[in-house]
């Protein structure tokens, strides 16, 4: 048996390339170089193939624990509750970064560390809410997962996002386990969500492990791409891109592993189908994204081929083409209310962005929620330095990437993702292209992650002889880790499970809006047609299986039923309009400003700049209107049905 | 998937639809709920590694990847196919199509590992004992922490409400449903419910409920109550008897 190695270079001072394709006797490539059997294993705590690993997987145990009182303290309203949750992801991140940061680390161990550090995110997020569904895209999937389990088929409208049951892979797998195990959608849901991260984290580092052909190179990649913004708490929701995202990487480390000719070509070919399939039925953008990746990379293959290079890759051309039909087709026979759901976003920000160069309009305000209130100081430090030490690892890692990987067309396929983050980051400054830019970075962070990981590699090794040198890299990427923390998990009310908040999406699901959605459907069944704001829209969406009116859905704005100081014509149109059958009436809504800037939708007057709470006596009309009854009281929540005539006395 | 975890593969398979035939026949529920999510999330894919890649050209991690990814992937796409037939998404032909995946799968694999030349497969070195008893160790952690913030979240205090209401169950309301629900911190709460036409108080309830308890009663108005008679519920605590804690109303012929 021969060998013979990827065409890539060591780093000097970095561990043995781990990556040789084997070149068998009958001239088949087989499998990288299998770990050593049968060798005698000594029973001690700290070495083998495993290393350090057990160990820290104790210290990432006791992680957990100290996040779990830190959200206990939230739920009681204590205030000392940053402290734990902090200690308790440092003690999760910085063991592990520096075990991968060292040269001392073997393969398996260093994947034992990125498994790990993946399923731990996955608890932190899991750990805030282990009772219920709470996040607001959550609800959404909740909704189109129980119509599914309900009625035993596909695409049944979702009032409260009509795209959701378009791209219903997440809950086709959940209603699947629900269905033969009884357990609950929560339940379901979160053993489907917890495979999918264990599948994303092993696609992670394989798949940078067969591009830099580095153990060391690959641990790091995939340390940094799971600490992106948006993998720690979004990418962990019950939402399609947390599957749609695995499936992705599963069908990209399918398509690097294959070699022509090579055994198994076949079946890695199928397997990056099933994937690309399972993208593209879960979730629009990640789809597009994978597909417009491989066309790029098949793009720059064709460019390196010309030039005599790229050979030992194999070309993801026909199989993007492939995908790009399949694609196409389910956007136009079964998804094409996608366009006009990502259409607005797309053009908005583009022209807020463009508005903003040319100064006619203000940037928005960093580190400021909508109520105004400030993030503390040494949160923006940290997230600033965190995106500044992002970019400042750029240049040397792209120069990493070019010197050792010139040849390789995945590589630089990577390195024209990163050069967009930069411009990405742009974006934050619009109010509508925060959203886009967060959303860009799952994808572009490939790339960052990579390069980032090429120049960490170059730069800093934990050696016995350079121990400062590796504290300072530790350092670093604990900056990094914990920045990005700030950042993905929005502002401080929200990061932490506590009190009831206005408009604050997770923190204000509580039982009386949760009982109030259950009697909902106890009592006057379900797809009543609802006019309610933003939280119990959720609820009653997904909870009360009732059809909340929206202006996404049914092109009516309620805001105004409950935002006047009387009742009129435009009132009695919207009644009209939508339909509607119940109005829900929180009147905590006129006790404090949204948390999140928005009391019904995005459409609403004063959006993102409400100044003071919802009029008390606007709420209280309802009292004294005709032809309405006051079906349902619980204190803070009245449900009134309406009649067809609905007017002032 | 060699073949020493083909054979596995397929008997558990075999095993997984015999007792989910089984519990939907006897209602072994809970020994089904422990086989339903290697059945959806593992077995399918690993019988298709296994039928796939024939000769062990996977190390352990991929081979792990691939049972997951394909088998997610494959109830993904399987969901799809279902959604077309008269059968529809349910339990039954779901554990008929995934388990016909698992063994046809499983069976192929079986088939071509025979046929295959045999090399060594990759494997993996274990951990030594103070390594596995020191991941034992994090397991209990983590169930302990998981523990923690279930107990915290269930505890989580919140203001305590009581819910009311009152529907029409006829078109002109001469019947009504009225309800209480007591969700109240205090363990047994007692109010005093009044039922009014027209302000006239003409049915009054003292209604003792245990938390989470819930009384409900129909009424049907006399035959000497106008059609256009307005009627409320109205609910007062017992503790505080003067104030109105909740009320529900109807607005008859409007």
């Amino acid at each position: 048996m021969r060998t013979e190695s990827l065409p890539v270079a060591t780093a000097p001072g970095e561990q043995q390339v781990s990556m040789p394709t084997l070149v068998g006797a009958a001239g088949e490539q087989q499998s990288p170089t299998p770990a050593p059997v049968g060798t005698q294993r000594q029973n001690t705590l700290i070495g083998g193939v495993w290393g350090w690993a057990p160990l820290i997987s104790l210290s990432s145990a006791c992680s957990m624990v100290l996040i779990a009182v830190a959200y206990n303290g939230g739920r009681a309203g204590a205030y000392w509750t940053d402290l734990p949750l902090w200690l308790g992801l440092a003690t999760l991140f910085i063991p592990i970064a520096a075990r991968l940061l060292s040269t001392g680390a073997t393969r398996q161990e260093r994947l034992g560390l990125v498994v790990l550090f993946g399923i731990g995110l996955f608890l932190v997020k899991a750990f805030q809410y282990p009772l219920y569904f709470s996040y607001h895209d959550e609800f959404i999937h909740w909704r189109t997962a129980n119509d599914i389990l309900d009625s035993g088929a596909l695409f049944t409208p979702n009032s409260l996002i009509p795209v959701s049951p378009l791209f219903p892979g997440l809950e086709i797998a959940t209603g699947a386990l629900a269905a033969i195990s009884g357990l609950s959608l929560f339940a379901a849901g979160s053993m489907v969500l917890g495979t999918a991260r264990l599948i994303l984290t092993l696609a992670l580092y394989l798949f940078y492990e067969r591009i830099g052909g580095s153990s060391r190179v690959a641990g790091l990649a995939a340390l940094l791409y799971l600490s992106n913004p948006k993998l720690i708490f979004f990418d962990a929701q019950f939402s399609y891109e947390s599957l749609a995202l695995p499936f992705a990487l599963l069908a990209l480390f399918a398509l690097t592993r294959r070699r022509a000719s090579a055994p198994g070509w076949f079946g890695l070919t199928l397997v990056a189908f099933v994937g690309l399939g399972g993208t593209i039925v879960t979730h629009h953008l990640t789809s597009y994204a994978l597909l417009a990746l491989l066309l790029l990379w098949g793009a720059i293959l064709a460019i390196l081929r010309v030039r005599g290079a790229g050979r030992h890759e194999e070309n993801p051309s026909w199989v993007a083409i492939v995908g790009g039909v399949a694609a196409l087709a389910w956007l136009i026979f079964v998804a094409n209310l996608v366009i006009g759901y990502l259409a607005p976003h797309a053009v908005g920000s583009a022209a807020e962005f463009i508005r903003l160069l040319r100064g006619e309009s203000a940037s928005r305000t960093l580190f400021r929620d909508p109520t105004g209130q400030v993030t503390p100081l040494w949160e923006r430090v940290t997230a600033l330095l965190s995106t500044a030490v992002i970019l400042l690892g750029l240049g040397p890692g792209l120069w990493m990437l070019w010197r050792r990987y010139r040849r390789h067309g995945l590589a630089l396929t990577l390195a024209l993702a990163t050069l967009a983050y930069p411009a990405s980051l742009g974006l934050r400054l619009t109010e509508a292209g925060g959203e886009i830019s967060a959303r860009a970075a799952v994808t572009l962070f490939l790339g960052v992650s990579f390069v980032l990981a090429l120049a960490v590699v170059r730069l800093v090794s934990i050696r016995p002889a350079n121990l400062a040198l590796g504290a300072f890299g530790v350092a670093l990427l604990t900056i990094t880790f914990l920045g990005n923390v700030i950042v993905g998990s929005g502002p401080i009310w929200a990061r932490i499970p506590g009190p009831y908040v206005v408009g604050g999406d997770s923190r204000s699901v509580e039982p009386q809006g949760l009982a109030s959605a259950d009697w909902a459907l106890t009592l006057l069944g379900p797809n009543n047609r609802f006019a309610a704001d933003r939280t119990n829209r959720l609820l009653l969406g997904a909870q009360g299986e009732q059809h909340p009116v929206t202006h996404l859905n049914d092109q009516v704005d309620v805001s105004p039923l409950y935002t006047s100081g009387g009742f009129g014509p435009i009132q009695a149109a919207i009644l009209r309009q939508g339909n509607i059958k119940y109005l829900l009436l929180d009147r905590r809504l006129s006790t404090a400003l949204p948390r999140n800037g928005i009391y019904f939708e995005a459409n609403e007057v004063d959006a993102n700049a409400h100044t003071a709470p919802l009029n008390a006596n606007a709420l209280a009309k309802f009292d004294r209107l005709l032809d309405i009854n006051l079906v349902y009281d619980s204190g803070a929540i009245q449900i009134y049905q309406l009649g067809g005539n609905v007017r002032e006395p | 998937m060699n073949r020493k975890a083909a054979a596995p593969a397929l008997a558990f398979s075999c095993f997984a639809v015999l007792v989910g035939s089984l519990s939907l026949a006897y209602g072994w529920r809970a020994a089904w709920i422990i086989m339903a999510a290697p059945l959806v999330l593992a077995l399918p894919g690993a019988a298709l590694t296994g039928a796939l890649f024939p000769r062990p050209v996977l190390t352990p991690a991929e081979q792990c990847l691939f049972s997951l990814g394909l088998s997610l992937g494959v109830v993904v796409l399987a969901g799809l196919v279902l959604n077309e037939t008269p059968w529809g998404m349910r339990a039954v032909p779901w554990i008929v199509a995934l388990g016909a995946i698992a063994i046809i799968a499983g069976l192929v694999a079986w088939l071509r590992r025979r046929s295959a030349i045999t090399t060594p497969a990759a494997t993996t070195e274990g951990l030594s004992f103070a390594q596995a008893a020191i991941c034992g160790l994090a397991v209990l952690v983590v169930l302990g922490a998981g523990f923690i913030t279930v107990r915290g979240a269930q505890r989580q205090t919140t203001t305590g409400f009581t819910q009311l209401w009152m529907l029409p169950t006829t078109a002109d309301a001469t019947t009504l449903n009225i309800g209480v629900t007591n969700r109240e911190p205090a363990e047994t709460t007692t109010y005093r419910l009044e039922f009014e036409a027209d302000r006239r108080v003409i049915a009054a309830w003292d209604v003792r409920l245990a938390s989470g308890a819930t009384w409900t009663e129909s009424v049907t108005l006399a035959a000497d109550i106008s059609s256009t008679t307005m009627v409320e519920a109205v609910l007062y605590r017992a503790d505080n008897a003067q104030t109105v804690y909740r009320r529900a109303k109807i607005q008859r012929g409007q």
